[in-house]
């Protein structure tokens, strides 16, 4: 709590909350124009932030997380286009309440699930994260290796049901990250004769690559769909004591559900939005206005998208491991700034940690008020002439990748991973367990090898340690899941539903 | 019949990213054997990046061979025609990605080897750029001229007196 309070001064400073708005209010502009999304604007943020200081950097960062994730409500509620793929679920029933005359009051829900989302999810990020990093100093390099690679099975495991494809794409990140200097005895390896290799792959040509050149070359190939579009008149965009009496239940239990996806490594707002949505149709009395219109649904999908984000800081901050795509990139902006980021992080750095804190709590009151005095005019920027905005983006990817390091192999390097991007989302390969592995990789390395030095080579306390062998378990039943869930009855099968329920499971 | 259009895509796509990654990681796996032997450390800098470059390889021939499985027992047909024998609506045309790609590798090999003053290669780039997209109408250029110019002199003036990046 004092770490809380000494950051408090910086925070809400007129530096502090300037940034943080103007975090937040990109990050609303990016999630309400479908075609661009928090996790492209965040990489491309990351060149801009080398003169910031950590701590204020860090808050822009989230405020831009915390926007992203909630600005995909508009677009997908009166376009009936998800602004972010974490909206999509908000799209089923936001946009048939929209059509029969409810925008505004799809929308208030919507916003407001999204701030008790981001509330509820704050208050785990203030409770959990510092006993979590306490018990993670005590970790073993057995201990985190185990824990990296329950993180990397996870993410690959609810790879839009393709394994395959998520541990391809996890092994991809790793060996990616596997050039340059070997960790252990400085030697270069896999740098194929190229001098520029020998220092491996930086982290913002290959995240600029895969997240805004491929979304780029996918922008240019693909139709927008033109939906009907609608607009808000005089509707009021806020909830009376009656419905918050009424909803209140379902946000608070979507919210903590959406929370406790968060909090697991590598699950993003995706997933806590989909349980959410899935859980809220459970409990409902009426299971079948899901996906018609219900307005318990867009509350579900938004508090559950939302919490997501401090649910994933809270791994984040604690034991340094991400828990979603856009938290992997803010592990490549700590280590921009030379911050390591683990369990030490409270100790070396809490500046920096305390004002992650804050400004989640500081952007989830931005956004709500962002949001609500902005949403009669957000719709338009759907419209906005892609032929302008692309270029646009082309130049700054150029310049974010130059400027690290000011060498032109970083440019080159940006572009090959904006090919191989598109290439892999064509063919259905996620990304998310890519930039996870290209993350963690380095870090599981290095503990394994520390491990092995340690037992002269001996990886038994991989199984004989409990906690290693208990994460080692959980890792080997997440990947043999697909065929253990064939033999499961078909009423226990993932994806059974109950009698009358509609939407996705 | 679109979804099936998408699905051969789909599997084509997956066809040649499994045998892009596979042979990259049948690079690797050479790379990583000519290696140093271990010394002090157990492993040596050569056997992760063998092992993740193994597991790459066995999993883009899976990949691969699940694309081949479904393209086999998925029925055959024509994908220019609906199901009442009118025309599909055809998939957007690669032509404006092939454009931009083009331009864009001229850009930044300008901008590389040729040295050109960042402003000046920009207002070039953009101007073109947004007229490619612009379905390359004679109307649209005093729009990609102005978007050339504001880019151009604009992220110069951004990243060198506000940001204090360096650019190419």
């Amino acid at each position: 709590m004092d770490g809380l309070l000494q950051a408090l001064p910086l925070a809400l400073s007129l530096e502090g909350l300037l940034f943080t708005l103007i975090g937040t209010t990109l990050g609303i502009l990016v999630g309400s124009i479908p075609g661009l999304s928090g996790t492209m604007l965040i990489a491309l943020s990351l060149p801009l932030t080398f003169t910031m200081s950590p701590a204020l950097a860090l808050m822009m960062l989230v405020g831009m997380y915390v926007g992203s994730v909630a600005g995909g409500l508009i677009s997908a509620t009166l376009l009936r286009m998800p602004g972010t793929p974490a909206s999509v679920l908000t799209t089923l029933d936001g946009y048939p309440m929209a059509r029969a005359g409810r925008p505004g009051r799809a929308l208030a829900l919507g916003i407001t699930a999204s701030f008790v989302g981001g509330l509820v999810s704050w208050v785990a990020l203030i409770l959990v994260s510092r006993p979590l990093a306490d018990f993670a100093l005590r970790f073993t390099p057995w201990d985190y290796f185990a824990f990296i690679m329950v993180a990397m099975v996870l993410i690959a495991s609810l790879s839009r049901g393709a394994m395959v494809k998520g541990l391809l794409s996890g092994f991809l990140g790793i060996l990616i990250a596997m050039p340059g200097s070997d960790p252990s005895t400085g030697m270069p390896r896999l740098a194929f004769g190229n001098r520029a290799m020998e220092n491996g792959f930086d982290v913002l040509p290959v995240l600029i690559g895969l997240f805004a050149v491929s979304q780029i070359m996918r922008g240019l190939t693909e139709h927008l769909g033109v939906a009907e579009r609608i607009e808000i008149r005089r509707e009021r965009v806020t909830l009376s004591l009656a419905d918050w009496r009424r909803h209140g239940g379902n946000m608070l239990r979507s919210s903590t559900l959406g929370t406790l996806i968060g909090i697991l490594p590598g699950v993003g707002a995706n997933v806590g939005s989909v349980v959410a949505y899935s859980t809220a149709r459970s409990f409902s009395k009426e299971p079948e206005r899901f996906g018609t219109g219900s307005e318990e649904a867009v509350i579900a999908s938004e508090a559950g998208n939302s919490a997501t984000v401090g649910g994933a800081l809270v791994p984040l901050v604690a034991i340094g491991i991400p828990g979603s795509v856009i938290d992997a990139i803010l592990i490549g902006g700590l280590y921009l700034h030379g911050i390591v980021p683990g369990p030490m992080l409270f100790s070396t750095n809490p500046d920096v940690v305390y004002a992650i804190m804050i400004s989640c709590l500081v952007a989830t009151l931005m956004m709500f008020v962002l949001m609500t005095g902005l949403v009669r005019h957000l719709p338009k920027l759907a419209r906005v002439d892609r032929s302008l905005l692309l270029p646009g983006i082309l130049v700054f990817c150029i310049v974010g990748s130059y400027a690290a390091t000011n060498r032109f192999f970083d440019v080159w390097v940006m572009l090959a991973f904006g090919v191989l991007g598109f290439l892999l989302e064509k063919a259905r390969v996620p990304l998310a367990p890519l930039v996870i592995g290209f993350i963690l990789g380095p870090l599981a390395e290095a503990k394994l090898r520390t491990g092995l030095m340690i037992t002269a080579g001996d990886p038994s306390p991989l199984v004989t340690q409990p906690l290693p062998a208990f994460l080692m378990g959980i890792a080997l039943l997440l990947l043999l899941w697909p065929l253990l869930s064939r033999l499961l009855p078909p009423r226990l099968k993932p994806g059974a539903r109950p009698a009358g329920g509609s939407g996705p499971a | 019949m679109r979804e099936r259009a998408e699905t051969v895509s789909e599997e084509r796509a997956e066809i040649a990213a499994g045998l892009i990654l596979a042979v990259i990681g049948g690079a690797c796996v050479a790379a990583a054997m000519a290696a140093p032997q271990p010394g002090l450390d157990p492993l040596g800098p050569g056997a992760l990046p063998m092992a993740a470059a193994l597991i790459v390889i066995l999993l883009s021939l899976a990949m691969i061979g699940q694309a081949l499985r479904r393209k086999r027992f998925e029925p055959s047909g024509s994908f220019a025609e609906t199901a009442d024998g009118s025309a599909a609506r055809q998939p957007p045309s690669p032509l404006p990605l092939l454009l931009v790609s083009l331009v864009t590798l001229l850009y930044v090999a300008a901008l590389a080897f040729l040295r050109l003053p960042y402003w000046g290669a920009t207002l070039v780039f953009v101007t073109i750029t947004v007229w490619l997209l612009s379905n390359r109408r004679i109307a649209a250029l005093p729009k990609a001229l102005a978007a050339g110019v504001i880019l151009g002199f604009g992220c110069d003036y951004l990243f060198t007196q506000i940001f204090i990046v360096d650019l190419p």
